[in-house]
């Protein structure tokens, strides 16, 4: 290679420019060796830092922290390395699947309502949280420092790393349960999210996802996606398990209002809808205000918190005062990662200017208030809210669904089915016209909703309590069970999410392994069908079948040939079905990829390979990220397709169909010059900031070696005519600097075929 | 309905390429395909990317008519394939018109909804493709013994390319 200085009449004549060059080329190699960990591991700090904040940085800082980041790589990688293999819980996991199911499986946690007093939320508010206590404890449900052991139904206990919960206010809640209508638009939502991200040029491509992964943007789509959800009917992963009551101690007679609280959650305005479960957990909580209360006080006022209502009670010490960056044991705040895409827009617009300053954008914290709110929730979900769950499963595991399990119990729901016997008498006052349908009688068709106590509802309660505590047997066998019951109803929406529900726990099941007998593909086959298919068209959410979708993709493409076959079927079906616009459509389109490309075939032979497959979707990926305007995206997986093509028995071939490889050549010139173009850009001054500092050189040092090449060459030249010379080399260098890239010349691309 | 029928030879290398429309039912054998111009290169890509399925299917059927083997749902695409003894592949891609069910409704007193033009996977549809795909491997073992035919070169008789189009306007 020659040196970037001589070789590139882009570059500007500052030294600086010279940097990125080689620096680049330098930690290259390194992203490349590292990225299944880097991504792995970074994930969920990934997402939940404010994402403008690294791309926007200056060219120099950006070359700056990705050149000190390339030192410690060694050993952290090591360490990962074989954590990786460890993890999984299949025998022989692609890349990325732990990350993608360890997503899923946190986005169902269980939600923990908060209904606090007016002074604990002015606390917050003088602590710089606009949303009051909520903001403040909201980030640290995520994740619950430490191992939480969770108790399943046969008695066995687990731990589990990276438990969390879901915060969430009370009034939100029950504004969600009486309005439904603002559900429809999440889509477009999520869309409009994408867009800002994409077009922001947030998504660094330093650590470039391998074959087969998962990208960062899906990642984002995928739980953006999985977060877009308020209380409904036909599922309670929303439905509060537990309620935080929370009083200050500035709060005058405060037992009393204690007592005004619970009964405002019980009977008032603030009681959930007639479909979910009222006798949820409450939780009291004391905030005592270290820097204006007495403690002596507040402690006594706790103990008699205690004596009242029991056990449930926690103390939690905070500040009241502000905190500055500049303070000696500030902490920033922790951004949420579950956030809805509505939240994560307001979130983005309001942070916008402060991003431009280079500034942080959550409020920060004293260190010692951090730590206070870390004990307070996981005391709060180690001890109470998880034994609240298992309880509850206990209890409904023993009183309704075994009924329903045993012998007696199946001719019970059978003779009522059959005969109306149970169903007559319950039916004539809330559904006249289900009589004599098999009907239970339970469900409210006009509303689509069961009663609370309905056995339909606490079967399902209970099945989503097992699966939010990762009991997925009980909770596949509980789904299954109540399944027959909705279809006998004609509940279609709750019918769906217990399909829904159904595959995804037995997916989720480590102990179901893909040879078993019991793991039949047809069975997945037909529950996604008839999950998305009523999701979509008799209830019309797109939104849920969208996730049904997918989830369904993701967990059934690492289980052997037919499943990644059929995930491959899925995931085109879900752009068929024109669930998602057009930034979903590329990431869906790649995911259809990564499916092929994980099929593994039999042996040595690659007999059953996918691999021609998986170069199309990456081919027509590409041009999707090309009209999407990121070259660099479009570029990797170009390559990736050109690597699948190699991969295949006649590789050559491809370029036999003459208008196919026309096309791959003209979207591969697409792409080159639309990275040269912004190369120069990048050059051009530290105005043009983002993405492509670091990120298309990354790409683009290859690419450009031809050109390189030959531009040497007629340097070289033009060095050789001398003075009189001059006047041609002038012509020759200038008119290429600029229009180089757009009309390449034939050495370079003689250089430049499939390999 | 619109064809794309392509001989690809044992090294994976097209050696004959045609694209032609319906001749049943009042259509004209012109192509229309629904992805319009791309389609020139996404037929190729589509096809290209079967060669995976007939790679597997190939032996796990003794017959040399493969039927239906692959699909393509974004542009509802189907492709048959025939495989001879030398590990030619015959592929034939055939995507049915985008009627929407709006028009398909007023027009389906002349044409019944397993008519060749309409229905993809119908039996009458596979019976035709048999047919074509017969007749092609005949015409095939013929230019083969042409003294001036190298094997494993493309083929460029306009005599065969003919009897193919007129093979296409018989049967589909």
């Amino acid at each position: 290679m020659t040196s970037p200085r001589n070789g590139d009449p882009l570059q500007q004549p500052e030294d600086l420019s010279s940097i990125p060059n080689l620096d680049v080329y330098k930690t290259r190699l390194s992203a490349r060796d590292e990225s299944p960990e880097t991504s792995s591991a970074s994930l969920p700090i990934r997402t939940s830092s404010p994402p403008t904040q690294g791309s926007r940085s200056s060219t120099l800082s950006g070359v700056l922290s990705r050149s000190s980041s390339s030192n410690g790589k060694l050993s952290l990688s090591l360490a990962r390395f074989g954590g990786l293999q460890v993890n999984s819980p299949l025998g022989n996991p692609s890349d990325g699947y732990d990350d993608t199911r360890s997503l899923i499986v946190r986005a169902f946690s269980p939600t923990v309502a908060v209904y606090a007093a007016q002074e604990v939320d002015e606390l917050a508010v003088r602590k710089g949280l606009k949303h009051g206590f909520v903001e403040l404890v909201r980030p640290f449900g995520e994740k619950i420092p430490g191992k939480v052991v969770v108790r399943d139904s046969t008695g066995a206990s687990r731990s589990w790393d990276d438990f969390g919960v879901h915060f969430t206010t009370l009034d939100q809640l029950t504004e969600d349960g009486s309005s439904s209508a603002a559900e429809v638009n999440h889509l477009e939502k999520l869309e409009e999210l994408m867009e800002q991200y994409i077009g922001d040029g947030y998504y660094d491509t330093a650590d470039t996802p391998g074959r087969g992964e998962v990208s960062e943007l899906y990642k984002l789509f995928l739980s953006r996606l999985l977060c877009s959800r308020s209380m409904s009917p036909h599922e309670s992963f929303r439905h509060p398990v537990g309620a935080i009551i929370a009083i200050s101690s500035s709060t005058k007679q405060p037992i009393d209002t204690l007592r005004n609280l619970y009964q405002q959650t019980a009977q008032g305005p603030r009681a959930l809808p007639t479909y979910a479960n009222p006798e949820y957990l409450r939780y009291y909580v004391l905030v005592h205000d270290e820097d204006h209360d007495d403690f002596s006080k507040s402690s006594a006022l706790f103990d008699q918190m205690k004596r009242h209502f029991g056990l449930h009670c926690h103390l939690l010490r905070l500040r009241s005062a502000s905190c500055t960056q500049s303070d000696d044991d500030a902490e920033e705040l922790p951004t949420g990662e579950w956030l809805s895409p509505e939240e994560q827009i307001s979130v983005l617009k309001e942070t916008a200017n402060l991003i431009d300053l280079n500034t942080s954008t959550s409020p920060f914290i004293f260190s010692s208030d951090a730590a206070a709110l870390r004990t307070f929730v996981r005391e709060l979900t180690a001890q109470s809210i998880v034994y609240h769950m298992e309880q509850r499963i206990a209890l409904w595991n023993d009183q309704v669904a075994s009924r329903r399990r045993g012998i007696s119990g199946r001719f019970m729901s059978l003779s009522k089915r059959w005969t109306g016997i149970g169903a007559s008498s319950r039916a004539s006052s809330s559904s006249a016209n289900l009589v004599g349908s098999g009907a239970s009688g339970n469900y409210d068709s006009l509303q689509g909703t069961y009663r609370w106590d309905a056995p339909e509802s606490l079967l399902r309660k209970l099945a989503d309590y097992a699966f939010m505590l990762r009991d997925y047997k009980l909770a596949a066998s509980t789904y299954e069970l109540v399944r027959s019951d909705y279809a006998n109803d004609k509940a279609w929406k709750h019918l769906a999410g217990a399909n829904e529900m159904c595959c995804i726990a037995t997916l989720l099941n480590p102990l179901t392994s893909s040879g078993s007998s019991k793991f039949k593909i047809e069975n997945f086959d037909l529950m996604l069908e008839t999950a998305s298919y009523s999701y979509l068209t008799r209830c019309s959410d797109p939104a849920l079948a969208l996730r049904t979708l997918l989830l369904g993709v993701e967990l059934l493409k690492v289980r052997g040939r037919a499943a990644s076959e059929v995930a491959a079927k899925w995931a085109i079906r879900s752009l068929e079905l024109g669930l998602v616009g057009s930034i979903g459509n590329v990431l869906v389109s790649e995911r259809v990829a990564s499916c092929f490309a994980n099929r593994i075939g039999i042996g040595n032979t690659g007999w059953g390979l996918r691999k021609r497959k998986a170069a199309v979707w990456s081919v027509m990926a590409a041009d999707e990220w090309m009209k999407l305007g990121r070259a660099e995206i479009a570029a990797q997986r170009l390559d990736e397709a050109q690597e699948f093509y190699s991969e295949t028995n006649h590789s050559e071939a491809i370029k036999q169909f003459k208008e196919l490889a026309a096309y791959l050549e003209q979207l591969r010139l697409a792409v080159r010059m639309k990275l040269g173009e912004a190369r120069k850009r990048g050059f051009s001054g530290a105005t043009r900031q983002l993405e492509l500092d670091g990120e298309v050189e990354d790409e683009t040092v290859e690419e450009m070696n031809a050109l390189e090449k030959h531009d040497s060459r007629v340097n070289r030249l033009s060095l050789m005519g001398d003075a009189s010379g001059a006047a041609i080399s002038l012509e020759t260098v200038a008119p290429l600097s600029p229009v180089r890239l757009t009309r390449p010349d034939p050495l370079s691309r003689e250089d430049d075929d499939f390999e | 309905m619109s064809y794309y029928f392509v001989i690809i030879s044992p090294a994976d290398t097209p050696l004959f390429e045609l694209t032609f429309g319906t001749s049943k039912a009042g259509g004209d054998g012109v192509p229309r395909f629904r992805n319009g111009e791309t389609a020139r290169y996404m037929n190729q890509f589509i096809v290209h990317a079967a060669l995976d399925v007939v790679e597997e299917v190939q032996w796990l059927s003794p017959n040399m008519w493969l039927k239906v083997i692959d699909n393509y749902a974004p542009t509802n695409s189907h492709i048959s394939c025939f495989l001879t003894g030398t590990n030619v592949r015959f592929m034939l891609l055939h995507q049915p018109s985008a009627i929407t069910t709006a028009s398909a409704g007023s027009r389906s007193s002349t044409i019944s909804s397993t008519s060749i033009p309409q229905n993809p996977t119908s039996p009458q549809t596979e019976e035709a493709i048999r047919q074509f795909m017969n007749e092609v491997f005949e015409l095939w073992v013929k230019t083969l013994m042409n003294p001036f035919y190298t094997i494993g070169k493309p083929i460029k008789s306009p005599v065969f390319r003919q009897r193919v189009v007129g093979a296409g306007r018989k049967w589909l």
